[in-house]
């Protein structure tokens, strides 16, 4: 059985995991594991108030449950705030089968997120910074998650 | 705390401006917790690690810190004070 510590664990370790293999320029896993990190850190904040939780992978889901159980603030919960903007990033990147994708994969559907669509420079530098971005969203939200699971 | 924590307590808060560190020692001997500075504020979480391994480095190479210690140091997350102080629905 997991239990929300397992999972609030598990978050940070996977943040760390991704920011290894983004310094090693392992894109699609690092870009994965960002987001296997937020799912987790979701899962703990709300198995740590709620005793159900959905097995489904869906970042927004998990968020709106994680909401109703404090984790943002007044104004984040009606859609403001860096928090959202993070995760509405995450969304669009990230979905559990990620994990079948090699970069080549990742970049079609970078290339397809309008937010990056003015990055500058060649392919290495467009991952750089596509993968920059959605590692800072998703610490943003696991640091926001564990503040609000230890609270 | 355990000896090691304690000591990267002390070096993070003394290397980094108005900062406080939370930190606990894993079952498997690995640094965790939170960081909380004055200095990280306007900074990204990317940049904000950097400052942390910069002090702790500079740890290493004063002596305050053995190798051994500076590698136990796992995930630390980091925080402004004020995201440390935001106020949610249940405080």
């Amino acid at each position: 059985m997991i239990g929300s510590a397992d999972y609030r664990r598990a978050a940070t370790a996977r943040l760390e995991d991704a920011r290894m293999l983004q310094s090693s320029e392992h894109w699609s896993g690092a870009t994965y594991l960002a987001g296997r990190g937020v799912e987790a850190m979701l899962r703990a904040v709300i198995l740590k108030r709620s005793d159900r939780i959905d097995s489904g992978h869906d970042l927004k889901h998990h968020l709106k449950s994680a909401r109703r159980l404090g984790m943002l603030t007044e104004d984040e919960a009606r859609g403001g705030g860096r928090i959202n903007d993070a995760l509405n990033e995450l969304a669009i990147v990230w979905q559990n089968n990620r994990r079948y994708y090699d970069d080549r994969k990742l970049l079609s559907i970078l290339k397809r997120v309008t937010a990056y669509r003015r990055i500058r420079g060649g392919e290495d530098d467009f991952f750089k910074e596509c993968v920059r971005r959605i590692l800072e969203a998703a610490e943003l939200i696991i640091s926001r998650g564990d503040r609000a699971w230890i609270r | 705390m355990d000896q090691v924590s304690a000591k990267v307590k002390e070096v993070l808060e003394n290397g980094l401006e108005g900062c406080e560190a939370f930190l606990d020692t894993e079952p498997n001997g690995r640094v965790t917790g939170h960081v909380v500075a004055r200095e990280f504020d306007d900074l990204s979480y990317e940049d904000r690690r950097k400052c942390i391994r910069a002090v702790i480095e500079e740890a290493v190479t004063s002596g305050r810190l053995t190798r051994e210690d500076a590698l136990s140091v796992s995930t630390l997350l980091t925080y402004t004070p004020d995201e440390w102080a935001v106020t949610l629905p249940d405080d």
